[in-house]
């Protein structure tokens, strides 16, 4: 039945996609424009003119209000053809036989210019901001690159901002952010692919890797995955993720993203692949594992040992974010005996006038913090800090007070609420704030034995997953072959003994540093005697 | 590189087979050893241990000889199709009888240590599931989770075993060289079973990476557990000494009991101890769960072994209810594997390395004939 879909849906968006050849009379072209196809479009703008001493020809060019770079097209497009065109005579030969040639090669004054065969490609070039110069008696349309628009400057990154570390971010535009990238690659190895999904949005992708170091099979898989992308818009690159991971009914993030160009150039040198989506300043980066979401930009500009320190910090808190809610409950309602007397005696003081179990305990204070969570995140900044200060101390004291939960309660669930914003991907983050919920349930029903269950479930997922070919958990799931791997993942070794690329690598490209070091403080010594 | 292409390595299948063999045995081991061969246990440790290894090998050389085929192709080869569904079912039965043991006796572990009021059925059926989803997604994870469980469940026993000679009286060991042979000889039995669970290799072998390796797997797995059964051994008896062993149900978790951290905020070692002994758990049941559902593929002739999971839940739950008591338990898992064990494991290969020496012979001689 899928197959029979597949094979069917495949022919119906070949008939989509027509072809219409350009007429070679201008007129017709532009009745074409006005009356069929951008009929309705009032933000496209029209100019006729003539070129020419003797106004022989007729052009005519095309473009949208508001993406163009108005100046660039009257300097260098409208003057350079209606006046300095008529200075010069041109040869009668070069007139008659390629006017295009000369108008393209000699009069536009503009840095990219381009040629489509096609009305649709046209209309794409126009739609992304180019102009389209239409003459009469020539068949093919001439593209003048004049995109120009009103964007965002390059700002800090606020999802992940460091406080050593370069503070540009991405941006909203596709070309700023290859550029962004390119800066810190001055490499002829670095590639920069483009593709355009998104049947109606069109939207730019540039793929972006490093020749050399990037594995073959992935940048296929990638190509493939990118091309069976059918769908109407893609207007952030979240939707983009979702249709190209391995497995999107998994609760957790098989594609990173990052607003970092930074943290993107670093990927790239380690091999992985970049999609620059155009209109997000959220790049994606593959193959994606579970020990690349733990990892901050800056922890290889910190010294290393402090990096080391604050990595174990992460992890740690990943167990508290997720384990600490169910671990009360399961501890409070099944194992009493499992903590020491005095601190038992007291937590069951504490608990004595509250009347619900302690599941409805925790669930009422996890879900308030939920909602303060999200009410926080919609709300102007002001406002935000306000609600969080209203929830997080007025709420819990009152809670306490009113003697519906515990004050141990409120202490483990603030713990759990600070943990998980420890984390430094924020996808990962919320998808742990999903599971921490299955974990409380799973506690609440068996117990301790519960909460070993659910957590073989989680490992069991996870070690299933893969994102493009690299198991999710590796470089952990491969101690003794890949060992080298394990350099930076709870530990960050100094820069110095990272001396091998990881896995996403091809084998005979394993080597990343040279080390002379060693060699100049021998030559100092030889000096010294 | 992009499909589940069900391959795992030689280190992932020492994993699987090290934590496989760990199962539910570790409990009871020590006060069966001893009740065989009071404070000999160890010499009888090492025999059956270096029987049990060249028993592996047998298994290895077999996988060898035929890189990269399924169990059963391998047994319609060497022994006509006909027998070949006779053995796959019978080696079926066996592992899903055994799973469905074990899973009860962890259910009674669980109960008498963590759950006291749940009822036993609720608790096998959760870890059923969980194995079941396991089995679902193919060797790949697997192997991947005993890569994980194995570093961390290592260093944790070291651990706590170092932890248990705090205050021993290491006289308890002696005196040594007392059992006569013939005792001794009975008592192989119980520690072959101890073993058990290296037979996976067969089942296993057609995912290997470099097959040619397979002959050296059984041997170092079941070497590496031997070493910790002699620690667990030497841990029990130096702590309790023959009659106190002899009079507990499940001398490792008492073992344990004995542990005192020095301030520490945990009161009860105990239920740690049971957290890590679930984890080996589910690393015995889980491995011959999927042996069992890959074996039904092949018998089956499917191509995907996961659509097998799922009907065997109900039987294994079936066989976990069988028996009345935990005594009763530990009575008809017995009787059951005595009536496969001995097959399984030295049966069948045997049959299978008579076949391979028929199919030699007789293509020496259509060599010579033509």
């Amino acid at each position: 039945m899928k197959f029979w879909k597949k094979l069917f849906g495949k022919k119906e968006s070949k008939k989509e996609q027509q072809d219409t050849k350009p007429y070679k009379s201008l007129e017709k072209n532009l009745k074409l424009f006005k009356e069929e196809l951008l009929k309705d479009c009032d933000d496209v703008v029209y100019r006729e003119f003539t070129v020419g001493k003797n106004d022989a020809y007729k052009a005519a060019v095309v473009w949208i209000d508001g993406l163009v770079d108005k100046a660039l097209i009257n300097n260098f497009v409208m003057e350079s053809m209606m006046i300095d065109a008529r200075l010069v005579e041109p040869k009668p030969s070069a007139l008659k036989d390629n006017l295009v040639d000369l108008l393209k090669n000699k009069t536009l004054a503009v840095s990219e210019i381009g040629e489509v065969d096609t009305i649709e490609d046209a209309l794409v070039n126009v739609f992304s901001g180019e102009t389209a110069l239409l003459i009469d008696g020539y068949e093919k349309i001439i593209i003048v690159n004049s995109r120009g628009w009103e964007s965002r400057g390059i700002s800090e990154p606020e999802t992940e901002a460091v406080i050593r570390g370069p503070r540009d971010g991405f941006t909203e535009t596709m070309r700023f952010n290859t550029s962004l990238i390119r800066r810190r690659i001055r490499d002829h190895r670095l590639k920069v692919k483009n593709y355009r999904v998104g049947k109606r949005s069109q939207t730019d992708i540039a793929v972006m890797y490093m020749e050399d170091i990037a594995n073959k099979k992935l940048l296929q898989e990638l190509d493939i995955r990118l091309n069976n992308v059918d769908v109407d818009a893609i207007l952030d690159s979240g939707q983009l993720e979702e249709f190209i991971e391995d497995k999107w009914l998994s609760l957790f993030p098989q594609i990173q993203n990052t607003e970092r160009p930074d943290t993107a150039a670093s990927a790239i040198f380690h091999g992985r692949v970049v999609l620059v989506v155009d209109n997000t300043p959220f790049s994606l980066i593959v193959p994606t594992t579970f020990n690349t979401l733990m990892q901050s930009a800056e922890d290889y500009y910190e010294r290393w040992d402090i990096a080391t320190a604050i990595r174990a910090l992460r992890y740690f808190c990943i167990l508290i974010a997720l384990y600490a809610p169910a671990l009360y409950v399961g501890i409070t309602s099944f194992h009493p005996q499992m903590i020491p007397t005095d601190l038992a005696l007291a937590l069951a003081a504490t608990r004595r006038s509250v009347p619900f179990p302690a599941i409805v305990e925790a669930l009422i204070m996890e879900v308030t913090i939920e909602i303060l969570r999200e009410a926080g995140v919609r709300l102007p900044g002001a406002i935000g800090s306000t609600i969080g200060i209203v929830g997080g101390l007025v709420i819990g004291q009152a809670a306490v007070e009113a003697g519906i939960v515990g004050p141990l309660m409120v202490i483990v669930v603030a713990i759990t609420a600070i943990a998980s914003f420890a984390i430094p991907n924020y996808n990962l983050a919320i998808s742990l704030r999903l599971i921490r919920f299955g974990l409380l349930f799973a506690a609440a029903a068996f117990g301790l034995y519960g909460i070993m269950l659910a957590t073989l479930i989680i490992l069991i997922h996870l070690c299933s997953l893969k994102s493009f070919g690299i198991p999710y958990l590796s470089p952990f799931i491969a101690f003794v072959q890949d060992a080298s791997d394990l350099k930076d993942t709870m530990v960050r070794v100094p820069h110095i003994m990272m001396n091998k690329r990881d896995i996403n690598a091809p084998k005979d490209e394993k080597g990343r540093l040279d080390d002379h070091q060693e060699e100049s403080f021998d030559i100092e010594e030889g000096e010294e005697d | 590189m992009y499909s589940n292409n069900d391959r795992i390595t030689y280190y992932q299948i020492i994993n699987i087979l090290v934590l496989t063999l760990i199962g539910v045995g570790v409990l009871t081991l020590p006060r069966e050893l001893i009740g065989m061969a009071k404070t000999d246990g160890w010499l009888l440790l090492i025999i059956g241990g270096t029987i049990s290894m060249g028993i592996a090998y047998i298994h290895g050389y077999i996988i060898k000889a035929f890189p990269r085929k399924k169990y059963f192709d391998i047994l319609s080869l060497t022994l006509t199709k006909p027998i070949a569904y006779l053995f796959s079912v019978f080696f079926i039965i066996y592992l899903v009888g055994t799973n469905g043991f074990l899973l009860r006796i962890l259910a009674e572990v669980i109960k008498v240590f963590l759950l006291p009021r749940t009822p036993i059925e609720v608790i096998f059926i959760g870890m059923l599931f969980v194995v079941a989803y396991s089995a679902r997604l193919g060797i790949e994870p697997l192997g991947r989770i005993t890569n994980i469980l194995f570093p961390g469940l290592i260093v944790f026993v070291i651990a706590m075993f170092a932890l248990t000679f705090a205050n021993v009286d290491f006289t308890n060991l002696l005196p040594i060289f007392q059992t006569p042979p013939d005792q001794m000889l009975r008592g192989l039995n119980i520690v072959v079973f101890s073993f058990l669970g290296f037979e996976l290799l067969l089942v296993f072998g057609a995912f290997l990476d470099k097959p040619q390796k397979a002959p050296r797997i059984g041997p170092i797995a079941v070497f590496l557990v031997l070493i910790v059964y002699l620690i667990l051994n030497l841990s029990v008896l130096a702590n309790f000494g023959v009659y106190n062993t002899e009079r507990l149900i499940w001398p490792t978790l008492s073992v344990f009991e004995t542990i005192e951290f020095p301030g520490a905020f945990i009161e009860n070692v105990q239920i740690i101890i049971m957290s890590i002994w679930v984890y080996t758990i589910f690393m015995t049941i889980a491995p011959m769960y999927l042996a069992s559902s890959i074996l039904m593929g092949q018998v089956m002739g499917g191509r995907e072994q996961n659509y097998f999971v799922l009907p065997l839940v109900p039987i294994v739950y079936f066989v976990a209810l069988y028996s009345d008591s935990i005594a009763d338990v530990y009575k008809d898992f017995g009787t059951f594997s005595d009536y496969t064990v001995y097959f399984i494991v030295l049966g069948m290969p045997i049959a299978i390395l008579i076949g391979m020496m028929v199919r030699k012979m007789l293509k020496n001689k259509d060599n010579q004939s033509t």
